[in-house]
């Protein structure tokens, strides 16, 4: 049975404040042409320095991903004509990588990493009715490419391997990984292996931003691949596109039409000293890693899709640590989180992390919910206000008076949605439990959420009993 | 008054001025008088300043008044080789490709001549690209030799060179990458210095060979020269290669003897000089043994590959470096129906003949399956000649030796020769490859023409070339103050 064979190749920007060999900000969807200088825009005469931010978090990065650093920092020309690429070369890594070696778990299985460099983004084409431009914003923008050995085999394992990295990337702080910016776009080799007449000649598939175009790219890769062999034809070594409307891969040229792209080493940049005391430094400033999360929320009783949602944005996972550092208790938190703060966040402007709630404020909230001191819609009111105002729970409980409502209020409350809804109370008088939902819920409705549904539930069933019409 | 001032030397001038006894403006009007009077027989410049460069003495008389400390050239305009960038001025490099181009930016060097100063007085000529050996690579004209205006000044800094020995500038900046500042200085009888690889920041200085090139001072003295040097060298956080080692007191050196210093005079250099250089420098040498120096042998068994080595590397570096004019974001660029035709057209109309070889050159030795075979063994022997220098000084602290094979050839000459135009590079292009310094000073004439000799020296000892330097310029028997 011939298996399939798929390597990732990981280009990611990093989130830095400056591009890779200048001063200019690395900003994302600035007008066209704003953020260039002599530089980027490789002005007769100027020279490149490198980013200390950058080098430092693609070291990170290596480091997270348990790669050997590199011990001197070079950097190489690859030469090469495109008017996206202001210098006609790209400043990048080829004699010797940033760092070599590494590892990624893939639910049970490793995907061994061949090598990690950095280098500068390209331009932007930009297509304006029949003209071309160039946006050089982009231009110069760090990037780390992320090479994998072949250890894949299927579809889903190239994307479940993409989602981790990108999970990685996003743990070590260097990058929020924006997918719909293209900040993390991927090349895939497929080749399928088993058959004599496949050669294990390999097709890459250039360029995606999605893990839903590398998955289903790939598994059209590997049919197609499958079908060539089966039909008595050979796979030859090409580059394909993929094309998001058709879900298919196409041919872009054969590798016989290869670039020979003049790599040298960079004259203007020197080779830099990566000393152990730098690397130890910045080993030690790792921030907690998905790998370690995955254990430490599956030790706390989280469920393993849940912990996949947790991991799947950073702040997600720090806020439950902290919540749970500060006496939250863990499968309470994680609720919180998994429902109501992803949903929030998704319908609000502000990311999690800059907004205004935090782990002591979840704990206080949490708190306040379990004394009775609120109830459950007040409390969901309360933490959209958190997460916007960033105000004390309790501040907001008594500054809205959302506190749950004292036995003769509730009491009073009742009365008033009894005599109503007389038939309702007849009929659940009369043993017909529907309308209890039905007056719990005019209850709530009546008090603004300030009523516990479970003691009114219990009151309502209670007095119904006794109640009698008024005359 | 005014034409005397151009007479004087660029250290009287500054001490002039810095008496208040004459002002920049005078200073710079004499010279911009003068390159009006006498740049069409020449053609030093591509571009002169006028108001601009009046403008600027005027701050610098400003400054003055106000009691600012400067440099030790203040109050004494430059000229500025066309390949080192000054912000709202035209630079291009001697090339159709840049045609038009005004540079939105200002070179390290420059804005250190500048903030000392020295207002620009224009941008001279030079081979395209700096690539060449006579200045008739210009796509714009050649220049010619003020000492005989049917030969050329050398190049590629010969515009710079020419304006320095016509007294149209009192110092110049040039840039070299194998020899394009002295062998100009020692054709045009004036002083040329590569200063050591790191010492002056090539921020603002277009490309050629970038692990060779450098800008360098040219003066009609080497005390003008060390003072130029002085005001530009230094370690700039916008070029990496640019070195931190603390810059020498290079005026302070000036005045002390060279007894005691080792000298050595190699044959490997001697045999390709023509009978009249070869006895220039076997005077200079005799010079320094009268003024105490001490001769002595070295050997610099790898140098015969120096020229081959030196054509790989820097025809490499520059087919790289040049890729960047593409027509896409500045130069004149050509209307093209697709990307192919944009860059045939662009590249193929703005680049001249000589820069095209080297860029060709260049991409083949890069290639792959040819990579290992030139360009590596090129740095694996580069590698070994910068050891062969490092050996020699051990033995000695300066190299002597011709700047040239010959004197000044005729224009036209060697222009369709290549390889006769390349070997004029021969005893210059080794302290590029080494990343030494190397000083020429004119030390006479031969027939009229002037003829130099070169001092090499260890890295950042620039002090101890221009104390040699200013021995043997007394050995030319002429006053340049006021030739």
């Amino acid at each position: 049975m011939p298996e399939a064979v798929i390597g990732l190749e990981i280009h990611v920007e990093l989130e830095t404040r400056t591009k890779m060999f200048c001063g200019c900000a690395n900003v994302f969807g600035a007008p066209p042409n704003t953020h260039v200088c002599p530089v980027c825009m490789a002005l007769p005469g100027a020279l490149p320095l490198p980013n200390a931010e950058a080098v430092r978090g693609a070291i990170s990065l290596a480091l997270a991903l348990g790669a050997e650093v590199a011990p001197e920092l070079t950097f190489d020309r690859k030469n090469y004509f495109y008017p996206d690429l202001p210098k006609g070369y790209q400043i990048s890594q080829s004699r010797q990588p940033l760092a070599l070696g590494g590892r990624v778990k893939v639910g049970e299985r490793e995907v061994r990493i061949h090598h990690l460099h950095l280098e500068e983004d390209a331009g932007k084409l930009l297509h304006l009715g029949g003209r071309a431009g160039v946006d050089f914003n982009r231009a110069g923008v760090p990037l780390v490419e992320i090479v994998s050995e072949p250890d894949l085999h299927s579809a889903e394992e190239a994307r479940a391997y993409m989602e981790e990295v990108r999970r990685i990337v996003q743990h070590v702080g260097i990058s929020e990984v924006r997918m719909e910016e293209g900040r993390m776009r991927a090349d895939v080799n497929v080749s399928v292996r088993g058959s004599e007449r496949s050669f294990g000649a390999r097709a890459e598939i250039k360029n995606m931003n999605s893990f839903r175009a590398v998955e289903r790219a790939v598994r059209y890769e590997i049919q197609r691949q499958m079908a060539e062999v089966a039909a008595g034809g050979g796979v030859r070594q090409e580059t394909r596109g993929f094309n998001d409307e058709t879900g298919e891969t196409y041919l872009q040229r054969l590798k016989e039409e290869a670039d020979d792209y003049r790599y040298f080493p960079e004259p203007d940049l020197p080779p830099v000293a990566l000393t152990d005391e730098v690397i130890g430094e910045i080993r030690a400033s790792l921030p907690p890693l998905p790998d370690e999360r995955r254990r430490a929320f599956a030790g706390m009783g989280i469920a393993c899709d849940d912990i996949a949602l947790l991991l799947d944005e950073r702040s997600r996972g720090d806020l439950l640590a902290a919540a749970v550092e500060a006496g939250g208790e863990a499968r309470a938190m994680a609720n919180w989180i998994l429902g109501d703060v992803i949903r929030i966040e998704r319908e609000s402007a502000t990311a999690l992390a800059s907004s205004g709630l935090t782990a002591g404020r979840l704990v206080a909230l949490q708190a306040l919910l379990e004394k009775g001191e609120i109830s459950g819609p007040a409390a969901k009111k309360v933490l959209e206000m958190v997460y916007r105002t960033g105000e004390e729970p309790q501040e907001i409980v008594r500054r809205e008076g959302l506190a749950t409502l004292a036995e003769d209020e509730l009491g009073q409350e009742i009365a008033a949605v009894f005599d109503a809804n007389p038939k309702a109370v007849a009929d659940l008088a009369g043993g017909n439990e529907k309308t209890l939902f039905f007056l719990v819920g005019q209850l709530v409705r009546r008090t603004g959420g300030r009523a516990d549904p479970k003691r009114a539930a219990a009151m309502i069933r209670e007095r119904a009993q006794a109640w009698k019409p008024p005359s | 008054m005014t034409t005397d001032l151009t007479r004087l030397t660029a250290s009287a001038l500054h001490d002039l001025f810095e008496r208040g006894e004459v002002s920049c403006r005078e200073i710079t009007s004499a010279h911009l008088e003068t390159i009006r009077a006498h740049d069409a027989r020449y053609g030093a410049y591509l571009h002169v300043l006028g108001e601009g460069a009046l403008q600027a003495a005027d701050e610098v008389d400003r400054r003055r008044l106000a009691g600012e400390e400067m440099g030790a050239l203040s109050g004494v305009p430059v000229a500025l080789k066309d390949v080192i960038v000054l912000e709202g001025v035209p630079a291009t490099a001697g090339s159709r490709i840049l045609e038009g181009w005004i540079a939105p930016y200002t070179a390290t060097a420059a804005l250190r001549l500048m903030g000392g100063g020295s207002p620009v007085l224009g941008k001279t000529n030079c081979d395209e690209f700096a690539m060449g050996s006579s200045t008739e690579t210009s796509a714009y004209f050649p220049t010619r030799n003020p000492r005989d205006p049917e030969r050329v000044p050398g190049g590629s800094s010969g515009g710079s060179a020419a304006a320095v020995a016509a007294f149209e500038a009192p110092v110049a900046l040039g840039s070299e990458t194998g020899g394009s500042v002295r062998q100009p200085a020692a054709f045009c009888g004036v002083v040329g210095l590569k200063p050591t690889y790191g010492r002056v920041s090539r921020y603002g200085l277009v490309a050629f060979s970038s692990s060779m090139d450098q800008i360098g001072p040219l003066g009609r003295t080497v005390e003008d020269t060390a003072r130029l040097l002085a005001v530009i060298a230094g370690r700039d956080a916008h070029d990496m290669t640019s070195s931190p080692a603390p810059v020498g007191d290079y005026l302070a050196e000036l005045d002390r003897s060279v007894a005691g210093v080792r000298f050595a005079l190699p044959d490997a250099f001697l045999d390709h000089a023509g009978p009249a250089l070869r006895e220039a420098t076997e005077n200079a040498a005799r010079a320094l043994e009268a003024a105490g120096a001490q001769r002595v042998e070295i050997d610099l068994p790898s140098l015969e590959f120096a020229l081959a080595v030196y054509h790989i590397v820097s025809r490499a570096e520059a087919s790289s470096n040049l890729a960047r004019f593409d027509g896409v974001r500045y130069g004149p660029g050509a209307p093209a129906d697709d990307l192919l035709d944009l860059y045939l057209e662009s590249r193929g109309r703005g680049f001249g003949r000589e820069v095209k070889r080297r860029i060709m050159l260049g991409t083949y030795v890069l290639s792959e399956g040819y990579y290992d075979a030139f360009y590596m063994k090129a740095q694996r022997v580069r590698s070994l000649i910068a050891e062969d220098f490092e050996r020699a000084f051990r033995t000695a602290d300066v190299i002597l030796t011709p700047t040239t094979p010959d004197t000044a050839f005729r224009l036209g000459e060697k222009i369709d020769d290549p390889m006769a135009m390349y070997a004029q590079d021969i005893m210059t292009l080794p302290a590029n490859l080494a990343g030494i310094p190397a000083l020429s000073v004119p030390v006479g004439t031969s027939r009229g023409l002037p003829v130099g000799v070169q001092v090499m020296g260890r890295p950042f000892e620039e002090g101890l070339l221009f104390r040699t330097g200013r021995l043997l310029e007394t050995l030319s028997g002429e006053d340049r103050a006021d030739a």
